[in-house]
């Protein structure tokens, strides 16, 4: 029927067809590879290698370096459950007695050596110790409406080329430290590699590198350090001690049980 | 379901056990050195000689299970202008808490208890607050202070909304030297609070029945509005209060009296900002304070009562009216904060960054009657933070000005500076 010029063209256009196919196939998957709910039930896998329970004590100890010496450290146990609600209790030796209570947007300190639980803004709980922020925010789904942005291969915290998504995240809430997120997450697992944190103004605050570990024999989230993208001779680690399912009674979230002596020993 | 929630019950097991192995203790130390420039007044001369003095305060808090404690030794005057090291020296064991509280059961319905001496603060203020009820602490002092508690027996039950809380307390448990303004001010009485958390809504409803006040209600209300604004407010109506009271006839000392009906009201706006400043206007009215006029009669009086040495006494008692918990009824203050950490960071500056350790702070109480003003500065500069201790060195000070003839311009006292160096491990 075909000669055998009129086969090789038939065959070459055949494989032109199937590139040009794959290239506009590639380009439309580039665009829109992944629909807003597939995004979003990524954060929320990548979020589970953080937190998987919706109440639990996750036992925090911060390091701050300066000039890459330990200049400060810091301890904090929070408490977290559902509707984003948190109780953070301060344990270093020069902070003990202090907590902080986060229900939604709604922000309580209470100091050390005080009754006075006193009520602060958001933007007062952003000028705090900036970690306490960063310590109690263990997920994401919940603050940040996610979209994809690129397929990127990308250097993990132990020096290997991962493939990843760039997933862009802003801010759905007031309360949250960051108004933006830019977050790669590992193109198979979900896990988080590292996160761009960005805030109301624009600038680029700190730069998130998370570490893999394991926690109850499944992979997991075990650190995360935090490069201070201004002030950059400044970098924070964050070592996730302890994470446990562990359900507080209602009134440790009531404003005016913080200034009770009996939660010390939280 | 069933195994996660054995896994939660074995936790909260172990956090009881790790309870009753746990004693925690917190140290701190202070010590400031003052000086206080004294100056003539219509109720006082004086020598106009700088005064300087050397105070010191240790502090151990002791947390064992339920129980609070938290001791002071308070050295007064360790060094005092004019005199050898110690000899004007006066050392005061405080103690400030000592208090036990947990759950208990009475017929079927789990209480949260209280007993012993412990601070309530139910204010809601920053310059003044008004729901301080039982013991007034004293606001954004200069130097060295040791508050103490007040002796407290009370049940609170916790639900969905907030808290309601039956007490009865006695301000009469104290080891510092007390004013006599102070000491007709301890009262022992019973009372009904309750606290409610509505959205982003808090409000506070209190009755109370002692034997000075006689019955009292107050109510406090404080909400955030967005990220950057605040609003709060309280006020109190008093049958009765006790107070001085200026003499009806021009020779004789004013007198501390049992006097009528007494209210309050406070309302303030704080503001703050991602460049760190953080801003609070607040003004309050306190009827138990001497108003313009008296103030004016007070002065006229004394300065006459002053030049005539039979009276000169009579002129000094005049100046008790500075004792009492509001010196003029109406009040006004702008309180400015600078956080620099946050400010740098805003700034994206990456140098001088010692300058995130300072914090400076400024107070000005203004009296809108008749003009006078306090203004107040806090210097303080973070030296060591390692997480297990940490040293702050703070320089204040504290200038009373305005109008020749206004109240604050008649304190003895025309500025005051300390530098105090504090310390926590």
């Amino acid at each position: 029927m075909f000669n055998q010029h009129q086969q090789q063209y038939i065959s070459h256009f055949i494989k032109l067809c199937v590139y040009i196919g794959c290239l506009f196939s590639s380009l439309a998957m580039a665009n829109n590879t992944f629909s807003e709910p597939q995004v979003q039930q990524m954060l929320s896998t990548a979020d589970s290698f953080r937190l998987r329970d919706d109440a639990a004590k996750v036992v925090s100890l911060v390091t701050l370096y300066q000039n890459n010496e330990v200049d400060k450290t810091r301890q904090y146990n929070v408490y977290t459950r559902a509707n984003r609600q948190s109780l953070v209790v301060f344990k270093s030796a020069i902070e003990a007695g202090q907590k902080m209570l986060m229900l939604g947007d709604n922000y309580w300190l209470q100091m050390p050596k005080t009754r006075r639980p006193i009520r602060i803004t958001p933007m007062q709980k952003l000028l705090g110790e900036a970690s306490v922020g960063d310590i109690s925010t263990l997920a994401w789904r919940h603050d940040y409406q996610a979209s994809w942005h690129a397929d990127e291969e990308i250097s993990d915290i132990t020096g290997k080329n991962v493939a990843a998504y760039q997933l862009k995240l802003t801010a759905v809430t007031s309360g949250v430290s960051y108004q933006k997120i830019n977050l790669w997450v590992d193109q198979v697992t979900y896990f988080p590699l590292k996160a761009d944190l960005y805030l109301a103004s624009g600038k680029l605050a700190k730069q998130a590198v998370f570490s893999q570990g394991q926690r109850d024999g499944k992979p997991a989230v075990v650190a995360m350090t935090l490069f201070d993208s201004i002030q950059q001779s400044k970098k924070t680690v964050i070592e996730y001690q302890l994470i446990v399912p562990w359900l507080l009674d209602d009134k440790y979230y009531t404003p005016s049980f913080l200034s009770r002596s009996n939660t010390t020993d939280l | 379901m069933m195994k996660r929630t054995m896994m939660m019950l074995s936790f909260m097991t172990t956090i009881n056990s790790a309870q009753a192995n746990t004693i925690n203790i917190g140290l701190d130390w202070a010590t400031s050195v003052n000086l206080i420039s004294p100056r003539s007044t219509a109720f006082e001369y004086t020598d106009h000689s700088v005064k300087q003095s050397v105070d010191g305060l240790f502090d151990v808090q002791i947390d064992y299970l339920a129980w609070r404690s938290v001791f002071s030794i308070k050295v007064d005057n360790a060094y005092s202008y004019g005199h050898d090291w110690g000899d004007q020296a006066k050392t005061t064991f405080i103690v400030r808490e000592l208090v036990w509280q947990d759950e208990v059961t009475f017929f079927g319905q789990t209480w949260d208890a209280t007993v012993g001496k412990v601070q309530i603060d139910w204010g809601v203020g920053y310059g003044y607050r008004l729901l301080d009820l039982f013991k007034p602490y004293r606001q954004n002092a200069l130097g060295l202070v040791a508050e103490e508690g007040v002796t407290t027996v009370a049940l609170s039950m916790f639900d969905d909304g907030g808290e309601w809380t039956g007490l009865y307390t006695n301000s009469g448990w104290n080891q510092q030297s007390a004013t006599a303004f102070e000491i007709a001010n301890e009262q022992q009485g019973v009372g009904v609070r309750r606290y409610g958390l509505v959205g982003q809504h808090e409000y506070q409803l209190i009755a109370y029945y002692d034997d000075v006040r006689q019955g009292l209600i107050g109510a406090s209300w404080v909400t955030v509005l967005d990220q950057q604004w605040a609003l709060h407010t309280s006020s109190m109506i008093q049958k009765n209060h006790k107070g001085y009271q200026q003499p009806s006839v021009e020779i004789a000392p004013i007198t501390l009296k049992q006097q009528g009906h007494a209210w309050q009201a406070l309302a303030g706006i704080s503001w703050s900002s991602e460049s760190g400043h953080n801003l609070i206007v607040e003004y309050w009215y306190d009827s138990r304070a001497w108003d313009h006029s008296q103030w004016q009669w007070a002065i006229e009086r004394a300065q006459y009562l002053i030049t005539i040495p039979a009276t000169t006494t009579l002129a000094h008692s005049y100046a008790q009216g500075f004792q009492q918990a509001n010196i003029v009824q109406h009040n006004l203050m702008l309180h400015w904060q600078w956080n620099l950490q946050a400010w740098q960071q805003w700034q994206g500056s990456n140098r001088a960054l010692w300058l995130a350790d300072i914090t400076p702070t400024i107070d000005i109480l203004y009296s809108p009657q008749d003009e006078g003003i306090i203004a107040t500065q806090w210097l303080t500069y973070q030296w060591l933070d390692s997480g297990d201790k940490a040293v702050d060195l703070e320089l204040s000070s504290r200038f009373f000005m305005g109008k020749s003839d206004s109240a604050y311009a008649q304190i003895s006292d025309k500025y005051m500076m300390a530098l105090t160096i504090r310390g926590r491990f």
